[in-house]
């Protein structure tokens, strides 16, 4: 047996095998914490959180964890926390380490046997950060200590290249995967099953979120919540003043992306020389938002990317092909 | 003369901090390669016991027992076909696995 893990910003996503299925849990990457300070608060608190999946802390507050914590949050006009901040472990804040470590565990479960293969997923190195801030290493170290604790043989995959495993079957693992997450953008540039370029941007949905917040003045949350509804389209007008934003901020992002792209890999060395027009794979939580693809496509050819497109395609399940992906890998190790 | 040995001199000069340069700059771009997940795997061992966290930064040891759980379980389900042994065995033959 083994299992695929895609570490998101926004979303846990765990995949595993099943007879002929495959199965998928997905949970969401949220907490919000409320601390009661009587005991009669904490009896109504408790009451008013009946149904929903929180966990009583030893110290008497009450952490709500995934979609209900974004629920909460928004009831309340206030923002979810995340443990997860551009596709890795957020260090702003330390309870949500403590807090990703939990929903990993809870998610993942036991090992079925000691050493059982999983590979998680971890983002590239930004092309639009200049500065030291990011390291990827560290939380690939922090997940696999985690997932060693419950017996997993844990290892890392480049995101990007786990959704071209997914993805990319048809064309020999020949073409370019993107994978748009909350946090970043990643990208694998791969020919033959081999990857040749990688990187990621650090603007996704939870930019378009904090932008559209901003504009609105509204809190993330709502922004997040009314933009998941859908009811949008990329780059026209809405009645909705929050979705209206929304889509002028997601129209701004695609092209903010495929500028991103086409600089980067505009004559890079490592750039293979294909023989014909590659295959452009999209997939994540952010690319769901009606138009995305159409417009990327738009968009790409407006900042003349540097390699001439077959077609620009949207994963069959976006949501769960990096999970997938991984799920691909740890399946070859075993 | 004098002067012809100089020019020489300085020729000779460029020439191998240019070759040097060359090098370093093929080393470089050979480091920045990307090297893929298969590869990776053969140079790592299991060395998850040697992996330190700085735990005044994370919190790794979660004690459930002191934390009152209000779920069942955590994560929505949802059941797919496996339609991923093609590109297993495909991916196999390609990596030599």
């Amino acid at each position: 047996m083994s299992k695929g893990l895609d570490v998101g910003t926004s979303f846990v996503v765990l995949s595993q095998y099943d007879n002929e299925n495959i199965i998928f849990k997905d949970f969401r990457d949220a907490f919000y914490v409320i601390k009661p300070n009587t005991p009669i608060a904490t009896k109504m608190i408790e009451k008013g959180l009946a149904g929903k999946i929180f966990v009583k802390d030893e110290d008497g507050s009450f952490i709500i964890l995934g979609k209900d914590a974004i629920e909460k949050a928004v009831e309340r006009n206030e923002t979810a926390r995340r443990p997860m901040y551009r596709g890795v472990v957020s260090v702003k804040e330390k309870e949500a380490k403590r807090i990703l470590s939990y929903i990993l565990t809870e998610v993942v479960g036991q090992a079925s046997e000691p050493g059982e293969k999983l590979v998680f997923c971890v983002p590239s190195q930004p092309v639009d950060q200049e500065d030291d801030d990011f390291d990827v290493g560290y939380h690939e170290d922090v997940v696999k200590s985690i997932l060693a604790q419950t017996g997993y043989d844990a290892r890392a995959i480049n995101e990007a290249e786990a959704l071209c495993y997914a993805e990319l079957e048809d064309t020999d693992y020949t073409g370019i995967g993107i994978s748009c997450g909350a946090g970043m953008t990643n990208v694998c540039v791969m020919l033959n099953g081999e990857p040749t370029v990688v990187f990621s941007t650090t603007k996704s949905g939870d930019w378009v979120d904090r932008m559209s917040a901003v504009a609105t003045g509204e809190p993330d949350s709502v922004v997040q919540v009314e933009k998941e509804g859908g009811g949008f389209k990329v780059g026209e007008a809405n009645e909705n003043p929050v979705l209206s934003a929304v889509a002028s901020y997601y129209e701004r992002l695609i092209d903010y992306t495929a500028k991103q792209l086409s600089a980067a890999l505009d004559g890079h060395k490592a750039l293979p020389k294909f023989k014909d027009p590659i295959r452009i794979v999209v997939a994540g939580g952010t690319s769901r938002a009606d138009g995305y693809v159409e417009k990327l496509n738009e968009k790409l050819l407006e900042a003349e990317f540097p390699l001439p497109i077959e077609e620009v395609k949207h994963a069959e399940d976006p949501l769960h092909s990096v999970s997938k992906g991984c799920l691909i890998a740890a399946s070859i190790l075993d | 003369m004098l002067e012809t040995m100089l020019l020489l001199i300085s020729f000779f000069t460029i020439f191998t901090i240019g070759i040097l340069f060359e090098r370093y700059i093929l080393k470089q771009a050979d480091q920045k390669k990307p090297v893929d997940f298969f590869n990776k795997q053969k140079d790592i061992k299991n060395n998850t016991s040697n992996i330190s966290i700085d735990s005044s930064k994370v919190v790794l040891d979660i004690k459930k027992n002191n934390v009152e759980k209000h779920y069942d379980e955590l994560g929505k389900k949802t059941k797919t076909k496996d339609n991923t042994q093609s590109a297993i065995a495909k991916l196999k033959n390609m990596k030599g696995r």
